[in-house]
């Protein structure tokens, strides 16, 4: 999966928004989104996940193949619109999923937030002399601006509710009456188990779309020549108007094997 | 020059030689033989090997 990923980033790093239009724009979602769904598949080890990413993957690679077909030969950051008349304009209509998949993916990521938030508030009702680590967990999902805070905030509570958990045995052996107060702690670790990992993956995406932001500002800062001639040496490197041959050399991705 | 060495060889002049358009073919043919690859590891219960592909 990490090979995936890293095609996925050079794919999406090399998108041209200026020629490719809305193609590009929906292309760009649909690998913002499809690496989410990756780094997600490889945390839950999902086969339902990744079984609906060879799925979008096998339909976007059929169009790509279609383009292919008519003869276009342009720049590889180039989108169907660049392409063939007749090819771009179907090609483009295949590429729609990208925007389509976004919208679903955000809609879900929010559905997620909410759900966290929805079940937080029910188990605040149901023990509602619980500490303020809950009360800032409803927070956090409630304004996913301050993330990072956030997760420092859970990770306390976490990193300290696991060596009492580790010793819950020993403790309920000498004293059993603590047996309703640490099932409460199971409960709540479990809570913040799945939120921490529900943020985890927002934050990869979040990630995952600054990546790829900032490959297309160090591309247009170097056409906009507003970089020395070193630094536009390199970056030609990196971002040239073809997909830079040196993922090709990596040994660890054998494409023709 | 070993086995390797000519392997890459002939993966770079290939990839030189294809069309822009097959090249992103190629890209995206790798990657779903990545991911299926990691189905048939997780189905195997090689997590570890699933995610280092």
């Amino acid at each position: 999966m990490n090979h995936a990923l890293t095609i996925i980033g050079e794919l999406q790093g090399v998108l041209d928004f200026q020629r490719g239009g809305e193609a590009a724009r929906n292309l760009n979602s649909f690998y913002t989104v499809t690496r989410a769904m990756v780094t997600d598949a490889g945390v839950t080890s999902s086969l339902d996940l990744l079984q609906g990413l060879v799925s979008m993957f096998a339909r976007i690679r059929a169009a790509w193949g279609a383009c292919g077909a008519d003869g276009g030969s342009v720049g590889a950051y180039a989108t169907p619109s660049c392409l063939h008349p007749s090819a771009g304009r179907a090609a483009t209509e295949h590429f729609a999923l990208g925007g389509q998949l976004f919208r679903g993916w955000k809609r879900r990521m929010e559905g997620l937030m909410y759900e966290a938030a929805r079940q937080t508030l029910l188990s605040r009702q149901r023990f509602t002399s619980r500490d303020s680590w809950r009360r800032r967990v409803a927070l956090f999902a409630a304004n996913a601006t301050s993330v990072s805070k956030s997760v420092r905030k859970i990770r306390g509570p976490v990193e300290e509710m696991g060596p009492i958990m580790a010793e819950s045995t020993e403790l309920l052996r000498m004293q059993p009456e603590l047996e309703g107060q640490l099932e409460l702690y199971k409960s709540q670790l479990g809570d913040l188990q799945t939120t921490l990992g529900q943020i985890r993956v927002m934050l990869l995406a979040r990630q995952a779309s600054l990546e790829a932001g900032r490959a297309q500002l160090i591309r247009r800062l170097a056409v906009d020549g507003r970089v020395s001639p070193d630094t536009l040496r390199t970056l030609i490197c990196c971002q040239s108007h073809e997909i830079s041959h040196s993922i090709y050399k990596r040994p660890d991705l054998r494409f023709f094997a | 020059m070993n086995i390797l060495d000519t392997a890459f060889a002939y993966q770079q002049s290939t990839a030189s030689a294809t069309s822009s358009v097959g090249q992103v073919v190629a890209l995206y043919d790798r990657v779903l033989r990545d991911l299926r690859s990691a189905i048939a590891a997780i189905g195997a219960g090689k997590l570890k090997t699933a995610s280092t592909l």
